[in-house]
């Protein structure tokens, strides 16, 4: 199981830098509470749902079928994808 | 004033989730009958949703056999199957060859399963490969029945066979077809059911349109109609089912996958498509709308459809068939549109089945639910949508209505089309046509390739693929070529058709890629958009905030001048004022295993990049003080398995005659060639038989082969040599020498020609504009 730090690391460096291709982006200049969504990054809807597909392949947890309200809630910032993932590993370990 | 002939369905082939059989399919929409159902075809467990409309294997079994389609992409398969069952109703005696038969082929996906079956994209079998390429499905389509007329794969995604139902009604009104087989095709994928699982668009439940159950259901299958002449129609005592009176296109210019949700792209398309039938908007007694069942979708289409008809709205009944059929995507237009005619047949409309209750924003009372109606309106509307903005709307009427007596053409004005812009991408060379043209400039680097962002970067947006930088960029260049005043000319009022063989396969790659390389569940939704062809062409109209006529090709090798002559129509029927006209090419991994595959030993260079044209109505260049490089008075396309040595190409005929013009009038002939050593002969040896060789050029060996690019490349030197007098490109201009002293100003003319390795040929004829 990973910690938070480790986690937010493989979010930013593995799904938003590289798996989303964003480019002239570095892991220091991704805030954790920066909102990834709007004003923040500004990823876009589909974008969001490439996280989810991302998030399902780096840390082996099934967000099939989240509906649409979560992903608002948890996938706000790194710093709440973050907690979520981990909360998600303890209940599947 | 123009007389074009109105154009006539006289017969119908389906396979469906519902069956094959007509009356069957009949009934089972009458019961209320669903084709969703559990999937089949593959392991559905680790997504949202396990349901499809899958086409009974059992129901094609037999003719995939007789019929020797084995090797075909299933596809392909569907599609002939459909055919054939549309040939035989429409009672038309096949073996007549003097007959000029067309094909449109609209396609979301072309032959996906015959890449996606081996698990990965090293090592598919040779000939599997042979068989992804969207345009090969039409041209098996068009092998296999010996077609001799226009062939056109339309790649609108889940537009594209309303979108081929009307090029082909006008290739039938124009005369340049006696008979158009119409209609699309799409096979079940897991890739494709991946893509919209990541996308979050799969339902549970079977669909249900405007029920409070949001999600659509994905489903298969083929539809295909014979259109012909009315006049030929009648001569023949033929069945009547409807006539295409009219059709729409449009982009909205929003987003890739997400409708505008006001709907202004459809609304924009279905006044196209009233205008075009000359049908006022009181006249339309029923409607066929796209309704996926998406949140999306349903509402924008609904806002759409209000913003058109508005007080007259409530009174028209309209119903979405997803619900009977699933989301056929490429052939859904042809699916819904073929069964709606099936129902009209037993005066009845097809009904939303599946409906428990209406969804907030999209409860109307005039939504035909789970019952079929009675009704026999005289006019019907059939819209669909699609990823990447495109909207095609059909306005048709009964067949019912369509009398012996009733008037046999309608009169058009008929507008002259110049080209008043020019621009050609090719790596990182860049050159427009006010600009000297000359061979130094053109030289093929691969290095770095031309960059948007560097151009104009709001233009450019993360991620960007080069095809879509490269094309936006000419697009962009061509533009500001013409003078346009854009301020001036809406973006609806500019059309846009846009060609490529095989789109952006870089990212198809990595699509496919974050499925094989890691698991279905996990498919990538920012690369699964670019999987259909006309991604690009969407990308165009965003950024560049194009709304109007809108369409997207495939002929595979050369969609450039096929866009020209699609383009060319729209500007000379009236339909818009001025279309960008314009192809691309990318190479990647996958291009190349595709070209190796072919065993394709080219003898030129291979390059990537984006050319296009502007066409504009001769008064409205005028007016607005545009450069005119040269006037288009006649295109033609046809098909030929032939060595084109041992035949007329119909392709330069239909130019010539629809030019008044004979070969020898020709002052300059050019053409390029695919570099296939092992496919037919070169042009060059069909023209040297007619013409003198010094008046044939092909610019190959100095500008490099693109499969969709290369033959505008070819038209854009024939405008420049009418413009100024030198052929470009070429360092030592003898032909420019030689004729510039003797030739009068009004017989200065100029023929492209293109054949594809398949033997879809194209041919546009240019004059000088004094």
């Amino acid at each position: 199981m990973k910690t938070n730090e480790e986690i937010k690391q493989v979010i930013k460096q593995n799904i938003l830098i590289e798996r989303l291709e964003l480019e002239d982006l570095t892991c220091e200049e991704i805030e954790d509470t920066e909102a990834l969504f709007g004003d923040g990054l500004g990823l876009d809807s589909v974008e969001a749902l490439d996280v989810v597909a991302g998030i399902e392949a780096e840390f082996g947890v099934s967000l099939q079928g989240m509906s649409e309200e979560d992903i608002q809630k948890h996938f706000y910032s790194v710093e709440t994808l973050g907690a979520f993932i981990e909360k998600k590993q303890a209940v599947q370990v | 004033m123009n007389k074009k002939r109105k154009c006539v369905v006289t017969g119908i082939g389906i396979l469906s989730a519902l069956g094959r059989d007509k009356k069957g399919i009949l009934k089972k929409m009458k019961a209320g009958e669903t084709g969703i159902s559990s999937i089949k075809s593959f392991e559905s467990q680790a997504f949202i949703s396990q349901i499809g409309a899958e086409v009974n294997d059992e129901s094609i079994e037999h003719s995939i056999k007789s019929m020797k389609l084995q090797s075909y992409d299933r596809c392909a398969q569907l599609a002939i199957i459909a055919t054939d069952d549309a040939l035989v109703d429409s009672g038309i005696d096949f073996i007549d060859r003097k007959k000029k038969i067309g094909v449109t082929f609209g396609t979301c996906n072309g032959g996906i399963n015959s890449l996606e079956e081996h698990g990965s994209i090293e090592g598919v079998q040779s000939e599997k490969l042979k068989q992804y390429p969207f345009y090969k499905q039409a041209d098996n389509l068009a092998t296999h029945f010996h077609v001799t007329g226009p062939v056109v794969t339309i790649n609108t995604a889940c537009a594209a066979s309303g979108n081929a139902i009307g090029l082909a009604r006008d290739l039938i009104s124009e005369g340049k077809a006696d008979v158009m087989i119409a209609g699309g095709a799409d096979s079940m994928s897991p890739t494709v059911f991946a893509g919209f699982n990541a996308l979050k668009a799969l339902n549970k439940q079977p669909c249900s349109p405007y029920n409070t159950e949001y999600g659509l259901s994905l489903g298969e299958g083929a539809a295909f109609l014979i259109l012909e002449p009315l006049d030929r129609a009648v001569e023949r005592g033929a069945k009547i089912y409807a006539e295409v009176s009219g059709y729409g296109l449009s982009n909205d210019a929003y987003h890739e996958t997400a409708p505008d949700p006001d709907g202004k792209g459809i609304e924009l398309a279905v006044k196209a498509a009233l205008r075009d039938a000359q049908v006022q908007c009181n006249e339309i007694e029923y409607i066929n709308t796209h309704g996926t069942g998406t949140k999306a979708n349903d509402s924008a289409e609904i806002n759409g459809l209000v913003s058109v008809f508005n007080e007259h709205f409530p009174l028209i009944p309209f119903s979405s068939s997803k619900a009977y059929f699933g989301h056929n995507l490429g052939a859904a237009a042809a699916i819904e549109y073929a069964t709606t005619l099936l129902a009209l047949q037993e005066d009845l409309l097809p009904a939303t089945v599946n409906f428990k209750e209406h969804r907030e924003g999209c409860a109307k009372d005039n939504l035909i639910t789970n019952q079929m109606k009675q009704g026999s309106p005289k006019y019907f509307l059939c819209n669909n949508s699609a990823f990447g903005g495109h909207n095609a709307s059909i306005v048709s009427k009964n067949g019912k209505y369509v009398s012996s007596e009733s008037e046999l053409y309608v009169t058009r004005e008929k507008k002259r089309v110049v080209i008043t812009g020019m621009s050609m991408i090719r790596g990182n060379s860049v050159t427009t046509g006010s600009e000297e043209a000359s061979v130094s400039s053109l030289k093929v680097e691969d290095a770095s390739p031309f960059s948007l962002k560097q151009y104009n970067a709001s233009l450019f947006q993360r991620r960007m693929n080069r095809l879509s930088q490269f094309s936006i960029g000419a697009a962009d260049m061509a533009i500001n070529d013409s003078k346009m005043n854009r301020s001036k000319i809406g973006g609806d009022q500019i059309g846009l058709v846009y060609g490529t063989s095989k789109g952006t396969l870089e990212s198809a790659e990595k699509y496919l890629n974050s499925i094989f390389k890691n698991s279905i569940e996990q498919a990538s939704a920012i690369y699964f958009p670019d999987m259909v062809l006309n991604s690009t062409a969407g990308k165009i109209s965003k950024k560049l905030s194009l709304n109007g006529f809108s369409s997207s090709l495939s002929t595979g090798g050369n969609d450039g001048l096929m866009s020209l002559h699609y383009g060319y129509g729209s500007v000379a029927n009236g339909i818009v004022p001025q279309c960008l006209v314009g192809a691309g090419d990318e190479k990647s991994d996958l291009s190349n295993m595709l070209d190796e595959n072919e065993g394709v030993e080219r003898s030129y260079p291979s390059i990537e990049g984006s050319t296009f044209l502007v066409l504009s109505d001769f008064e409205v260049a005028k007016t607005q003080n545009q450069p005119i490089y040269a006037e288009v008075i006649g295109v033609g396309a046809s098909f030929s398995r032939e060595p084109l040595a041992d035949t007329e190409s119909n392709a330069v005929t239909e130019a010539l005659r629809k030019a008044n013009l004979s070969l020898e009038d020709i002052d300059l002939i050019l053409t390029d060639w695919h570099g296939r050593r092992d496919k037919k002969e070169h042009p060059i040896e069909f023209f040297r038989k007619h013409v003198n060789e010094e008046r044939i050029i092909c610019l190959n060996d100095l500008l490099g082969y693109g499969e969709s690019i290369s033959s505008l490349n070819h038209l854009y030197a024939a405008a420049k040599y009418l413009h100024s007098g030198a052929v470009p490109f070429l360092q030592l201009d003898e032909i420019a020498a030689t004729r510039e002293s003797n030739v009068e100003c009004e017989n200065k003319l100029a023929l492209v020609y293109s054949v594809t390795p398949e033997g879809n040929e194209s041919a546009a004829i240019l004059s000088k504009v004094c």
